[in-house]
This record gives C-alpha cells, sequence and structure tokens, in this order.
C-alpha cells in the first residue's frame, strides 16, 4: 500500500475523531518526523516535543483537513512549524542567558578535504544554500513527493522540481572532484538560476 | 535536462519524460557520463540514518488527552529542572490528567476537588511537581494555589516534591501528614487511617500525638486515638492497585529499578554506582515493560537492553 493510498484511507477516519486511525498514524509517521525536525533542532531528543506538537496539531485541526490532502505532508509542515517556534524560543532564551552557540571549527570545504564517505556528502548537503537543502532533504532523505515537499515548504511544486534539480547540480559539482576525476563549471548562483524557473 | 533527469531518479518522472530522457542518453556519450554522474550522486547522497535512538511512540490516547487539556484552558505543567530528559515524561504525565472520567470541580475558594466514582482512578501532577494517584471511591481537595495542602477521604498514593521551606500537608478526618518529600499511601475514612511509607519519612499526627513513619512502615489511626507506632512491612504486599504504582518522586535509579522489576516480574539491578545515585521523577500507568524502561533509563542516561533480564550500562 502506498503513501498515497494509507493517507487516502486514513484521513476520513481522522476527521470522524477515530482514535485507531491516530494510532496508525502515529506507527507509521513517528519516526520520519522526528527524524525531520531532528535536522532543526540538533538531534532527536530536542525534536520529540515538536514532533509531538505536530500530532496534537493535526488532531485539533481534524475536522478541517482536506481529503484529498497528504496527512504526511501535513504531518511534515506541523512539526516544521513547531520545530521553527521551539527554535525561536530557544534562541530568545540563549539570547537572554548570554548563550553563545559553538562555533564549527571547519569549514565544509575542509570537511571536504578530511572526511570519510559519509563526512563528504554531508558537508557537501550542509553547504547547499538553505532553500535547496530544505527540498533536498525532505525529497531525497524523507522520501516525500514533489507535492508533500511543496506542501511543507508552501511552494509550487514546479519550484520543488527547480530547487531539487539545482540542489543535485551543485552536489555532483561538489562531489566531483572527489568522485569523478574532474571538476565542473561552477553554476550559476541561486537567484540567478532559480528566478526564471519558479512557479 | 537536468530537472527530468532527476524526476526519474526520485521516481516523479512519467513514462513520456522517462523515455525523453532515455533517447537524450542515448544520443551521445557525454550524455550518459553526465546521466551516471548525476545518479552516482543520486545514491551518494541517500544516506541517512540517524545513530540516535527514536523516542517511545505516544499513544493516541496521550495526543487526545493533551488536546482536551489544552481545550479546558489547562496550563502547562511546571518542568523541574532537575529532569535532564523530561520531554517525554511530562508530556505522559499532562496527557494522563482525568484520563479515566474522573469528576472535577472548582470551589469557591479556588480550591479544586477530584472525585473518583467504583474503578476509576486518576493521578493528578500537582503545580509543584508532585503527583497523586487517587484510587476508586475517593476525594481529594486541593486547598490553594500552591497545592501543598490537601483533603483526603479515600485512598491515594503520594509522589510528593520536595520543598525544604513548605511541608507537603494530608489532612483527613482522622488525623494528618505532613512532609518534605517522598512516596506513601494513605487510606482514610470518616473513623480510620492507615499510612504506608515507600520512601523517606512522614510526620503523621492525631489525637494531639505525633509519630514519624519512615521507609517500609506503617501506621494506623483507629477512633481518633493516637497514631500506632510505626511497624515495618513488605509494602508491596499491602498496597493493592491493580495497575500498579510506578510513580517516583526524584527516587534513586536503583530503587526505580527495583521497583519495576517486581511489578514485571524480571530482574533489573542497578550495578553501577553512579548510575544507582541518579534520580527519577516519572510515573506510569498502564505502559509496558519496554515504555518503562526506556523512560527510566533515558532519564538517568543509561543504556538498558531488555531480554531475559534487563542490562544496563552507562
Amino acid at each position: 500500500m502506498t503513501v498515497d493510498q494509507v493517507d487516502f484511507e486514513i484521513l476520513p477516519r481522522i476527521r470522524n475523531g477515530d482514535q485507531a486511525a491516530l494510532a496508525l498514524l502515529l506507527d507509521r509517521y513517528w519516526k520520519p518526523v522526528v527524524r525531520y525536525v531532528a535536522g532543526f533542532l540538533g538531534g532527536v531528543d530536542a525534536a520529540e516535543d515538536a514532533a509531538q506538537e505536530a500530532f496534537v496539531r493535526l488532531w485539533e485541526r481534524r475536522r478541517t483537513l482536506k481529503p484529498s490532502g497528504s496527512v504526511r505532508g501535513l504531518l511534515f509542515r506541523m512539526a516544521r512549524n513547531a520545530a521553527l517556534d521551539e527554535g525561536r524560543r530557544r534562541g530568545a532564551r540563549e539570547r537572554a542567558d548570554g548563550y553563545a552557540p559553538e562555533v564549527a571549527t571547519s569549514s565544509p570545504a575542509e570537511d571536504l578535504e578530511n572526511g570519510e564517505l559519509s563526512g563528504i556528502v554531508a558537508a557537501a548537503v550542509n553547504a547547499l544554500s538553505e532553500r535547496r537543502r530544505d527540498v533536498f532533504l525532505l525529497v531525497r532523505h524523507h522520501g516525500l513527493s514533489y507535492k508533500e515537499a511543496s506542501e511543507v515548504l508552501d511552494l509550487a511544486p514546479q519550484t520543488v522540481a527547480n530547487h531539487l534539480s539545482m540542489a543535485l547540480a551543485d552536489l555532483r559539482t561538489a562531489l566531483a572532484p572527489h568522485f569523478y576525476g574532474r571538476s565542473h563549471p561552477t553554476p550559476a548562483s541561486e537567484a540567478d538560476s532559480a528566478k526564471p524557473r519558479s512557479a | 535536462m537536468e530537472e527530468s533527469i532527476v524526476r526519474v531518479l526520485s521516481g516523479e518522472a512519467g513514462e513520456l519524460e522517462a523515455l525523453k530522457v532515455e533517447r537524450w542518453r542515448q544520443a551521445s556519450p557525454e550524455n550518459e557520463r553526465t546521466f551516471q554522474e548525476f545518479a552516482h550522486t543520486w545514491n551518494l547522497t541517500g544516506l541517512n540514518d540517524t545513530c540516535e535512538a527514536i523516542p517511545p511512540v505516544p499513544s493516541a490516547k496521550q495526543i487526545v488527552d493533551l488536546v482536551e487539556r489544552r481545550k479546558r484552558g489547562a496550563t502547562p505543567l511546571p518542568r523541574r529542572p532537575q529532569w535532564p530528559h523530561s520531554g517525554w515524561v511530562w508530556a505522559a504525565a499532562a496527557a494522563a490528567v482525568l484520563a479515566v472520567g474522573a469528576r472535577v470541580w472548582m470551589t469557591r475558594d479556588a480550591g479544586v476537588t477530584y472525585s473518583t466514582g467504583p474503578g476509576q482512578t486518576v493521578t493528578v501532577p500537582l503545580a509543584d511537581g508532585s503527583f497523586v494517584r487517587l484510587a476508586p471511591n475517593s476525594t481529594l481537595r486541593l486547598h490553594d494555589a500552591s497545592q501543598r495542602a490537601v483533603d483526603l477521604d479515600g485512598t491515594a498514593f503520594f509522589a510528593v516534591a520536595t520543598d525544604s521551606t513548605d511541608p507537603f500537608v494530608v489532612r483527613t478526618a482522622s488525623g494528618s501528614a505532613e512532609v518534605l518529600g517522598t512516596r506513601f499511601e494513605m487510606k482514610a475514612d470518616a473513623d480510620s487511617l492507615r499510612l504506608v511509607v515507600v520512601e523517606g519519612r512522614v510526620r503523621l499526627a492525631g489525637a494531639g500525638e505525633r509519630v514519624e513513619v519512615g521507609r517500609g512502615n506503617v501506621s494506623r489511626i483507629v477512633d481518633g486515638a493516637a497514631p500506632t507506632a510505626p511497624q515495618g512491612v513488605n509494602v508491596w504486599e499491602i498496597l493493592d492497585w491493580p495497575e500498579g504504582l510506578l510513580l517516583f518522586q526524584a527516587t534513586p535509579f536503583a530503587q526505580v529499578a527495583e521497583e519495576v522489576s517486581t511489578f514485571f516480574d524480571i530482574p533489573f539491578a542497578v550495578d553501577d554506582s553512579v548510575l544507582a545515585l541518579r534520580s527519577v521523577t516519572a510515573w506510569f500507568g498502564d505502559e509496558p515493560l519496554e515504555d518503562v524502561v526506556n523512560t527510566v533509563c533515558r532519564v538517568v542516561g543509561a543504556q538498558c537492553t531488555i531480554g531475559e533480564i534487563v542490562e544496563v550500562d552507562r
């Protein structure tokens, strides 16, 4: 059964207040949602509250859910918003406490020089622009469709396609010296290349 | 073409687009090499597995109860700073307030009364971080904003947060108990009172007399007489709560493990002296062994494995 089929069957039950359907959603999406927001908040412990908040908000708003929508996309979006809220609160607390965040001791380029495979790839992904990284992680690492990613990030599906294409081109360029034995031309800046393609 | 290649790799391309990419690849060796490099990049960047353990999945009931609690306008529960990983534990506490249908009402002096019927229990987290589990057919009245003074008619188990400047007082028709921070059960009706102390010490007063009751001891007040001298007992044989009494209030991990071991009938011992002294503040209702062990181990920063026994590592 595909994700879409699952959502299609579960959504009407959620709208009707069926707690067994909510349990099914928790079983299916708790781990993916925690993993997703952990990327914003620096670890799964910190992600737990935001993930829980996503399911709470979904249940609170169940009667207004669109019957044809993607539950997974909606959960990821709610979790993202909760994580961003938490990030803002944490930032305010840290500023109030005079907290100074840790500063990375090496640049992504240095990581590329020093790291092993996973470190090299992670450094290249982290070096993507924020929007390209957001899109790339949702589609590549979390398995969302373009449509779901567009719902999470409030973008047009075509804009998601553009950003993903540019993200992979950036990664190909960044990883080329390590895996292809030659470099590629540096792509145009995101602003220049995104304008004519964004929906 | 790059966008179409990525659509093919991500499974978003339709048949026509896939065919277009296929023909483009066949058009020149350079095109094929470009495609292969995109595909290689796509495969390389798919590594995404966290080594961190994912927190246990909350139950649907916990989510629904949280929503209901918000609807009632309840304020968030206090977070106790001594909890190193408190999120889930507090969430569980918040979720189970009034979970089994106890009645609750406000009184004119701003107190709150909880009342359970036959077969009902309720766990009430108080503003100071204490927990009270109320047995069936019992009534608990919270007096003031600090909630460090309560009236009890019936049976309740208390896990009282330590506050050296503000004793916690339980009043009944037969006498009262005063504590600073401990766990105990009180069973009271119009004519009698029984106190069972699981952890810490409790001062029990009645008929102008006062006794101190320590861990593993019981004292009674009957028909307006003074409290009986404390008597050592096996508290877990006396305490009769079908769903158990896994309520911990700054309880040493070693003792938590001992009680979980007794309740679930599985060997669970803490040999590490540092871990043994770390404290746990949490409570559980009908959670399975795995959830209980995972939570308490996470609170103290231990790695626990459940098999024939529960193994504990730092």
